[in-house]
């Protein structure tokens, strides 16, 4: 299950373990396809924590983390950004190759 | 193995057509879909000749006809990759990545996917959907190659996105787009339109696209910088998985008859898979339909 993030959340909510963070808008097929890919992932990765933020609503992060196009996603661990970063679509198998990238 | 009396492959509006009618005549139905469903629909940004709606934003459509299916009853699986089919016989195998489903009938509804630009760059910024990523654009000039309804709709929408200039090229030597369409894009200051027009070279300088147009007729050359470029040039038919199984055009698309029968026995087809003059919203839900109830009297004879 995703769990919705604002400007307000994001530092909380992202502060423990790992998180997948997903940057969508409404509309965009790419972005309801990612939600999709993102459960999908969840399911082989439980312990990551699955976040999505409105990056057209919540414009403090999507500037912050130069958000331009939908869906953006990265990676978080235990509050700090990593490297691992998607902009555009990807399926779950790539998602679990970004994932091993980041140190358990 | 699950067991199901009818599998519909695709979730667009063909498929979940034909979905509403398998599932309301008792059919157990399932629905498998690679994407979100929705289908090319999805990428509409506004619908304005859907019988019911003066306009309706094409993923809002979509979304609704989805919901429609799961409330009567439908289960519908998205983000699914199918490994393998053997549709010939009395039950039908569809093998996925989330394991097998057995049908008594299947219907292919898997619809098309855009034609790639054809000029190779390893770049980020060549789209296919301006909703999802038009807002990067914004105060940027872009390209838009395809003067067609999506080329045209499309520039329209990224203009209200407050992207900077579009320059629209269409290769053949007339725009094809709805009338209202063209004249609303043919008043805006900011869109150059060239007809006759193609690409015909691509170079990467920081974030600048360096396109090379080509005339058609006069085969002259020139350039033009972007920092975009937004692709509409038609579609090419999901049938690489039906190769030498079902009966495919020299286009790749799958011939059905006026029932939706294909040339294997309880395998049906409908949408913009089908080999077909017209290609519509409209004329995807007639298939889907009728797909659905032939189905239903193939079943009933088993």
């Amino acid at each position: 299950m995703i769990e919705e993030m604002t400007d307000d959340t994001f530092d909380k909510q992202t502060a423990q373990g790992v998180c997948l963070v997903l940057f969508y808008k409404n509309p965009c097929p790419y972005c309801q396809t990612m939600k999709g890919v993102a459960e999908k992932f969840g399911a082989k990765a439980p312990y990551v924590k699955l976040l999505q933020i409105n990056g057209l609503e919540n414009t403090k992060m999507a500037a912050q983390l130069g958000v331009e196009r939908f869906p953006d996603i990265f990676f978080y661990k235990d509050g700090a950004q990593t490297t691992a970063r998607q902009k555009g679509m990807i399926n779950y198998q790539g998602l679990i190759a970004l994932l091993q990238t980041i140190p358990r | 193995m699950e067991q199901y009396d009818l599998v519909i492959m695709g979730g667009g509006i063909a498929g979940l057509t034909a979905a509403v009618y398998g599932v309301r005549a008792g059919l157990k139905t399932a629905v498998l879909e690679k994407n979100a469903c929705g289908g090319l629909a999805n990428w509409a940004v506004e619908i304005e000749n859907f019988p019911s709606h003066d306009k309706i934003g094409g993923q809002e459509l979509m979304i609704r006809i989805k919901d429609q299916a799961l409330k009567l009853g439908v289960e519908i699986r998205e983000i699914v990759e199918i490994e393998e089919i053997h549709l010939q016989g009395r039950s039908k195998e569809i093998k996925t990545d989330d394991g097998v489903l057995q049908a008594k009938a299947v219907i292919v509804a898997t619809g098309r996917e855009p034609i790639p630009l054809p000029v190779k760059a390893d770049s980020d910024h060549i789209h296919y959907c301006a909703i999802c990523d038009g807002t990067a654009y914004r105060g940027k000039d872009v390209l838009v190659v395809g003067g067609g309804n999506s080329g045209v709709c499309d520039a329209l929408y990224l203009l209200s996105q407050g992207v900077g200039g579009i320059t629209l090229i269409e290769q053949l030597d007339r725009l094809f787009a709805a009338k209202v369409s063209q004249d609303a894009l043919m008043t805006r200051p900011e869109v150059k339109v060239m007809t006759s027009t193609e690409v015909c070279g691509l170079t990467l300088d920081g974030d600048c696209h360096r396109v090379t147009l080509r005339n058609t007729k006069t085969l002259a050359c020139r350039e033009i910088e972007v920092k975009g470029i937004f692709v509409y040039i038609g579609h090419i038919p999901h049938t690489a998985m039906f190769k030498g199984i079902l009966a495919l055009d020299e286009q790749g698309y799958i011939q059905g008859d006026e029932n939706m029968h294909t040339n294997v026995e309880g395998v049906f087809v409908a949408g913009d898979v089908r080999r077909k003059k017209y290609r519509q919203l409209t004329t995807a839900m007639h298939d889907g339909t009728i797909a659905a109830l032939e189905a239903l009297e193939y079943i009933s004879k088993m």
